[in-house]
């Protein structure tokens, strides 16, 4: 049976993007969490916050890469 | 009658977005830069074109500042603005680079914003839109002029290669040449070993053991500086080009209006991103740039005996 690029490349980023979703909701419950108990912090930890997102956002845009790299180079 | 004028609208925008007659036929998305034209046997791209036209926008700039330089700006002039966008770097590396923030911050603003002038080119209209024709005959399509340089792998793989080197160069600088490669090449202990060896004195076996740790180590960091440069590059042009290829799904999708949101979210994402590879940039110079004492104190604990028997 021969499997295709498309579904390869809609696996990829499925299974990429399982990881990355888990992390992002512990970074932002984390957040949420510390600025429920300190609302005067709002500022270090929201650009902290962005920080850690895009680290932890970083890791499905490997996934993305790869998935785009099966997808349209050919 | 204001709820009816809604209602008539959001019903028009969506017959519009059905029945359009100007629809997208089909989505073309290229992953590698298409060529131009040729200057010799090397390729100009249209990637190369557009990050050429951001370094002279960003030249521009900076010679339109700094002509008429003042102490305090106007309100609204664009000295205020670049100084803002200045501090709002340069606050942020001297968090981590403490010391050296003056060192770092050229090359670090420089990244900064020739990434994000990069990443907000490709939201002005006519950046992918306006085309050219390329090729002769049968092979003769349609190319456009111009592409975000941060779109092309390339482009970000060479920024990834410049950070990476700066951080080399600033290791070299600030901790000197010997402290700089045995991070990558740590025979310290080896030679302590052997020093022992050969001057008589009881040799420790430990010694060669956390030595070849020590090697293995070191090999982890070379390969660490490999991968840098891959997550660095992976990074900013999976985010880039995802976005591209989002905004193109989205006006094939729904060609009017309905895609404007997802230009706020490039603009938000270009901004950040050429933030993340600033401060994530700063941090690895300045780990490289950490002067000898703040290491010493991280390892003083394997440290201590060596130095004693050495000095017994």
């Amino acid at each position: 049976m021969e499997i295709s690029r498309d579904l390869i490349a809609g696996m990829t980023i499925a299974i990429g993007a399982i990881a990355p979703a888990l992390s992002i909701g512990r970074v932002a419950s984390a957040a949420m969490e510390a600025l429920g108990r300190n609302p005067e912090a709002e500022r270090g930890v929201s650009t902290n916050l962005i920080v850690a997102l895009a680290f932890s956002e970083a890791i499905a845009i490997y996934a993305l890469v790869m998935a785009l790299a099966i997808k349209f180079v050919a | 009658m204001r709820k009816a004028i809604i209602a008539v609208l959001v019903a028009l925008l969506v017959i519009a977005n059905l029945f359009t007659p100007f629809r997208v036929e089909r989505v073309h998305i290229m992953m590698q830069p298409e060529v131009v034209f040729h200057v010799g046997a090397f390729g100009i791209t249209n990637t190369l074109i557009t990050g050429v036209l951001a370094a002279v926008l960003l030249i521009v700039l900076g010679r339109l500042v700094t002509r008429r330089l003042c102490d305090v700006p106007g309100e609204h002039s664009l000295q205020n603005a670049l100084e803002a966008a200045l501090e709002l770097v340069s606050g942020y590396i001297e968090s981590f680079a403490g010391e050296h923030t003056r060192a770092f911050l050229p090359i670090l603003v420089c990244f900064f914003l020739y990434i994000l002038t990069s990443n907000w080119l490709t939201l002005v209209p006519g950046v992918g839109s306006i085309v050219v024709w390329v090729g002769e005959g049968a092979q003769r399509e349609a190319v456009p002029l111009l592409r975000s340089s941060t779109s092309d792998l390339s482009g970000t793989l060479a920024l990834a290669v410049i950070s990476v080197v700066a951080s080399q160069v600033f290791g070299v600088r600030y901790r000197g040449l010997w402290p700089h490669v045995t991070r990558f090449v740590s025979i310290n202990r080896f030679v302590v070993f052997f020093d022992e060896l050969i001057h008589g004195r009881h040799p420790r076996l430990k010694m060669l053991a956390r030595g070849v740790l020590d090697v293995f180590i070191g090999m982890l960091e070379c390969f660490e500086e490999l991968t840098k440069v891959l997550s660095f590059g992976f990074r900013l042009f999976g985010n880039v080009f995802g976005g591209e290829v989002l905004l193109t799904v989205m006006a094939f999708l729904a060609p009017y209006v309905a895609s404007l949101p997802f230009m706020g979210l490039e603009m938000l994402t270009g901004l950040i991103q050429a933030f993340i590879f600033t401060v994530l940039s700063a941090a690895f110079f300045a780990r490289a740039a950490a002067t000898e004492r703040r290491d010493e104190s991280i390892s003083s604990a394997e440290s201590q005996p060596a130095t004693e028997t050495v000095s017994a």
